[in-house]
């Protein structure tokens, strides 16, 4: 039987906020991605973690290929993913706007977070927000929308107060690293393997 | 689940089917599922199931190279990397609520149980080490850097413990291990994040089998709250102590111990983690004792934090009667009652407040045995305060040889405490008053709450004691600003004592859900139950109904 929470339904009430992470694998042409799923408090949820390698590198144009593996690798950690976020982040320095304006038809809010002053994309919506410093928050950030923000009185909004407040905006990204870290190793490259078919992300408990 | 997110056609055409001959190399994607307290993966269902039986043995480890054990592993690690850092724990609006913020002397305490295996924390009285443990303990938990920690208070503790653990961290389930042998049984093997127990207790239930019940698992954390309670190596209890399997030894006292150095030597001896079949600490002497004890201490005084300290803090101080006072407490509310329903429509207030009267002084002494639970706490604390170099007041409503200042008086003597009663001539008065201000080792004043509950100029004295409760928040103050005034140079800490499953604690639980009451300010000091509750209040303290008229 699970231990309640104080709060608990409140808890339940706001769901999970998605931070997804992709990232350079170490090897020319390799990602490795998370989305880490967190509730209001910060507290971990759940963790998808893959990695995609893209063989004859030379022969992609450098952003195609990185937006083709964000792609490949976010859907399949949303295959996986036993839950939906009611919110899902993003970095803006990893990830490119067409992601979520293009690439993906998303029924949450999403946002690349970004500096403050960071102009938005054709088919984003700029909101500035402050990531609150007493918790470990960096300060002043930006939400780039994919699309219009979510109004005042979506569920996003008041899971995005209480991340904010609790200076949880940008942390998770870092935590998120570290899980990846050790899932795969520090920079350790994609694995070798046997089968050379796309293979769709299994869900691993 | 796609119900959220679809993958789009390629907006260029060219991309998806020209990619497809370049075989991209997709892992399988892995999840962990990481939520709620179910430690280390694993519902605490499955692990009460997993628990040892009677004939002892090792929880069940899971099998070293199966698939299912390396996921298991590959989660217990990502619950551990992926929880929120450390600020973000400690900060008031950060991943866990807190009652109060934390002042920077605590946090700096809460730090440093965390960062250490072992450590004493030495603080002077007042300020928080419970709180302080418990914190680190919620936290060591959520971080899945702790399963299960073994708390060991006074027997009069507990329901403190009880009370503090359910501020201060409230999702934490917590198995109190007291009582009769049966339920200690049971106790034992409830799951639970904190199991608190007596020293009694646990000399009653430490046996030679390593499946006896304090034995049978490593605690995380083992924790002695007054530690001075092992400080002769001889005592069974101190050997026990330093013999229960821990990963993190915790000792909590406000006793400075630099002076007595063989108390300390059994001390050091608990904190140390240490494994059933290891060897068993070896005592230190000499200056290796001074230098491992100045490594493993941390003190703080009141005068070191007084800027971070508010200038009067508060502590509700819950007691368990002991077994003859509550015996005796016991007969005297069932009579009582008897007495009430034996008069039937004719029962009035002053019939009740008769039995209030009674049972609030039984709580403050046994009138068979003179045992008191509150005398035993307050003991403690003045042994504590009177080597700290502090001095206290302490208040009771009632001046009498059996219940009250002339109780007490007899009863502390070995702090040869000053008495200021309304019995004094004034010239007495004022001697006694001159005597607390001027003599250093007069560490005591016992004042009845009518005498010396306003007007004196008591500064000398930072803690103050509330033996018995009249729950007059106008009086309460009054008799709180005798130390708490201006020309006081360190915060005052205020004691509230109230006995637990009693009289006491049924009022103080209507009162609070009468807050507006509290806020009155009335200028009668004497005891105005009568003016707080209402009628039904009153009898319903004892199950009765008013009689209607």
């Amino acid at each position: 039987m699970a231990i309640p929470f104080r709060d608990a339904a409140e808890l339940e009430r706001l769901g999970a906020a998605g931070f997804l992470r992709v990232r350079p694998d170490g090897v020319e042409g390799a990602w490795r991605a998370a989305l880490f799923l967190t509730n209001a408090r910060g507290e971990p949820l759940d963790f998808a973690y893959n990695r995609i390698r893209l063989p004859q590198r030379f022969l992609w144009r450098a952003p195609d290929a990185a937006a083709y593996a964000a792609r490949r690798l976010a859907a399949s950690l949303f295959e996986v993913c036993p839950r939906a976020p009611v919110l899902l982040l993003a970095l803006a320095q990893e990830t490119a706007p067409a992601l979520f304006t293009r690439e993906l038809d998303l029924a949450v809010p999403a946002a690349r977070l970004a500096g403050a002053g960071t102009p938005p994309a054709a088919g984003e919506d700029a909101e500035d927000v402050t990531d609150a410093e007493e918790g470990g928050g960096v300060g002043a950030l930006r939400l780039l929308w994919a699309g219009r923000a979510p109004p005042a009185e979506h569920a996003a909004r008041l899971l995005l107060l209480q991340l904010s407040q609790r200076g949880l905006l940008a942390e998770p990204f870092d935590r998120a690293e570290a899980g990846l870290v050790e899932v795969y190793g520090l920079l350790g490259g994609a694995g070798e393997g046997d089968d050379d078919e796309l293979v769709a992300g299994a869900p691993e408990r | 689940m796609t119900s959220w997110w679809r993958e789009r056609p390629s907006a260029d055409g060219l991309g998806q089917a020209a990619l497809l001959p370049l075989r991209p190399k997709l892992d399988a994607a892995g999840v962990a599922r990481l939520e709620g307290l179910a430690l280390f993966g694993e519902p605490w269902e499955q692990r009460r199931r997993r628990e040892p039986d009677e004939d002892g043995g090792e929880f069940p480890q899971p099998p070293a190279v199966s698939p299912g054990a390396l996921a298991e592993s590959l989660a217990r690690r990502l619950a551990a990397v992926l929880q929120p850092p450390l600020a973000s724990w400690l900060a008031s609006s950060g991943a866990l609520d807190w009652p109060h913020p934390f002042p920077a002397y605590q946090r700096d305490g809460i730090l440093t149980l965390l960062a250490r295996e072992a450590l004493l924390l030495a603080d002077d009285m007042g300020l928080g080490k419970s709180v302080q443990a418990l914190a680190a303990l919620r936290i060591l938990v959520h971080q899945r850097r702790a399963e299960a920690a073994l708390l060991v208070v006074p027997a009069g503790l507990i329901a403190q413990w009880r009370r503090m653990a359910r501020a201060w961290a409230p999702e934490l389930r917590l198995s109190a291990v007291h009582g009769a042998p049966a339920d200690r049984a049971w106790q034992w093997r409830a799951p639970a994040h904190l199991y608190l127990t007596s020293y009694d207790t646990l000399r009653a239930d430490f046996g030679e089998h390593p499946s006896s019940p304090p034995r049978r698992r490593t605690w995380d954390v083992v924790l002695l709250d007054e530690a001075q309670r092992i400080k002769n190596p001889d005592a069974e209890v101190s050997r026990l102590c330093k013999r229960l399997p821990r990963r993190r030894a915790w000792a909590l006292t406000g006793t400075p111990l630099e002076n007595r150095l063989d108390d300390l030597a059994s001390l050091l001896e608990f904190l140390a983690p240490w494994q059933e079949g290891e060897p068993p600490p070896r005592p230190v002497a000499g200056m290796a004792l001074l230098a491992r004890h100045a490594a493993l201490q941390l003190r703080r005084k009141k005068t070191d934090v007084l800027p971070q300290l508010p200038p009067k803090q508060v502590v509700e101080v819950t007691l368990e009667l002991g077994p003859a006072q509550r015996a005796s407490y016991e007969r005297a509310e069932r009579e009582g009652v008897a007495w009430l329903r034996g008069l039937g429509a004719a029962a009035e207030l002053p019939h009740v407040l008769e039995l209030v009267t009674r049972l609030k002084q039984i709580c403050n002494f046994c009138p068979a045995t003179g045992e008191s639970a509150k005398l035993a706490d307050l003991d403690d604390r003045l042994e504590t305060l009177a080597a700290e170099g502090h001095k206290a007041l302490v208040f009771s409503q009632y001046v009498d040889e059996r219940f009250g200042v002339g109780a007490l008086r007899r009863a502390l003597a070995r702090f040869r405490p000053l008495a200021y009663t309304g019995e004094l001539a004034p010239a007495e008065r004022e001697e006694v008053l001159a005597t607390f201000a001027r003599h250093d080792d007069r560490r005591a004043l016992l004042l009845s709450l009518r005498a010396g509950g306003h007007g004196l100029n008591l500064q000398q004295a930072s803690y103050v004691f509330h033996f018995d409760r009249w729950w007059n928040p106008a009086a309460e103050r009054q008799a709180e600003d005798r130390a708490h005034r201006l020309g006081q140079q360190a915060p005052v800490t205020v004691y509230k004592y109230l006995c637990a499953a009693t009289v006491e604690e049924r009022i103080d639980a209507v009162l609070r859900g009468k807050q507006a009451l509290f806020d009155q300010v009335v200028d009668d000091v004497s005891l105005d139950l009568a003016g707080q509750l209402t009628p039904a209040d009153l009898f319903g303290l004892f199950g009765l109904e008013p009689p209607y008229r």
